[in-house]
């Protein structure tokens, strides 16, 4: 899962402009991060100038598959 | 019922404020929709700006200009410095302040200006045509109608995004941006000064802009590309410690700065993209904010002349990107070739661009200086760096 630091974030917007999925959408009140469209590709990591997206575990909800009973 | 409107702009940045401006001095109905409680914050900005690019457009007033630069300072990676002269080099502005006064001259004209207002959708109507914005205004959802929609959403551009006219950018198309402003240090107060090295700044360059009474604006831009694991601040802290003996971080800032693309859309049926939101930007330097009022000056009048007319079909828009891309095309491509060489310099060209350079401009009165044979001219001298372009041949 991507977690936000928000003591960090600046609200720049440039994790948003990078995110090929539409998975991270800015508001005033702060970044919001949607899991279902994120597919970890770290493109919000490795541009945010600060370090304040991390990867806290691998679990992905938009690549995990059906589920087989 | 939607409120109707001829035009809606979305973001009241400079290249938003400048189009509603445009648009309200010739009589148009104009929205402009800031999502922000302030026109001008938060910012993410270095606010250097020449000084024919914002003479151009709006009379210059004392309130909002930091300090007036004559003095240009480059530093190579290994110390080698070169210090121009020019008696109107440019500004440093204070952006928060002009971002509220182009506002008000937008609102003064006959703009409607908005903040507090989020645009969060485009409407279409039952023909699949986009006609309005969905907007959070004040915590409720409201919406307004538009013949056309201008984009003035900076890097991030929603707008964009939903008209279907670009998703994200490359990690190569984008520079990440670190600054702080800091008190009590010791600058020269009309001097800006220019660091550049692959391990000070991969892709990139630091940068000092004094804001007078001992503040500067110190920040930083690197490709994310070329940067391993460290982040711009981090590229940014080192830089401080280094320069700066004595200083005072009083605000931290960052951001993305978008890098010009030629093959991207400005204009999707009644949908224009201005200033960062259409990357028009000068690649190499990062410079935005002329290209932004540009961009918004000649958005603003075409669609004035699109909604007076009422006739026209939708395709005169075009006339907007055709209009950019005869006042700044060739310039903006220019500065997108130096940028791939740019990033692909080492520390070696660098310095042996600066020395060639010191030798005809150090301590010279630099007027009136071309960029594109200036480049020219530097290419001859070096020849290794044409061929660092090679990759874009074939």
């Amino acid at each position: 899962m991507l977690e936000l630091d928000p003591k960090l974030c600046g609200h720049c917007g440039g994790c948003v402009a990078v995110c090929p999925y539409g998975a991270l959408e800015l508001f005033v009140s702060g970044l919001l991060i949607r899991p279902e469209l994120c597919t970890l590709c770290q493109n919000c990591i490795i541009f945010c100038p600060v370090g304040a997206l991390n990867i806290t575990s691998l679990e992905c909800p938009a690549l995990a598959g059906p589920e087989f009973v | 019922m939607s409120k109707k409107y001829d035009c809606i702009v979305v973001g009241a940045g400079p290249a938003g404020s400048m189009a509603g401006k445009v648009l309200a001095e010739n009589g148009v109905n104009v929205l402009v929709l800031e999502k922000d409680p302030e026109v001008g914050s938060p910012l993410s900005c270095a606010e250097a700006i020449s000084f024919s690019g914002l003479t151009s457009f709006v009379p210059v007033d004392p309130e909002w200009i930091s300090t007036q630069i004559h003095k240009i300072l480059v530093v190579s990676p290994s110390n080698i410095r070169m210090k121009l002269h020019h008696p109107n080099a440019g500004f440093i502005l204070n952006r928060r302040l002009f971002d509220k006064k182009l506002a008000e001259k937008a609102a003064s004209s006959g703009a409607c200006v908005k903040v507090n207002a989020q645009a969060i959708g485009l409407l279409k109507n039952k023909r699949g045509n986009f006609c309005g914005v969905m907007v959070l205004e004040n915590g409720k959802e409201k919406e307004y109608e538009a013949k056309v929609i201008i984009g003035a959403d900076g890097v991030e551009s929603y707008v964009s995004r939903w008209a279907g006219m670009d998703f994200s950018l490359g990690l190569d198309q984008i520079e990440s941006c670190a600054q702080y402003l800091l008190a009590d240090v010791k600058v020269e107060s009309d001097c800006v000064e220019f660091h550049s090295g692959q391990s000070l700044a991969p892709g990139g360059y630091t940068w000092v802009f004094p804001k007078g009474d001992s503040h500067a604006n110190v920040g930083i831009a690197v490709t994310p590309d070329l940067t391993s694991k460290r982040k711009a601040k981090e590229y940014l802290d080192g830089f401080v410690q280094k320069r700066f003996s004595n200083f005072k971080i009083i605000e931290s800032m960052m951001g993305g700065v978008p890098c010009f693309d030629r093959n991207k859309n400005l204009v999707k049926e009644n949908i224009l993209l201005v200033g960062d939101a259409g990357r028009v930007v000068d690649s190499l330097s990062g410079a935005g904010i002329y290209n932004a009022l540009l961009s918004g000056k000649i958005a603003g009048a075409v669609v004035s002349q699109y909604v007076r007319d009422g006739k026209l079909s939708v395709s005169f828009l075009k006339k907007y990107y055709e209009e950019l891309m005869r006042a700044k095309g060739r310039l903006l491509r220019f500065y997108s070739l130096c940028r791939a060489i740019f990033l692909k310099m080492t520390d070696e060209d660098f310095d042996a661009v600066i020395l060639f350079l010191k030798k005809y401009l150090d301590n010279q009165v630099v007027t009136g200086i071309e960029p594109i044979p200036l480049v020219k001219t530097i290419l001859r001298s070096n020849p290794k760096l044409l061929f660092l372009l090679r990759h874009l041949v074939w």
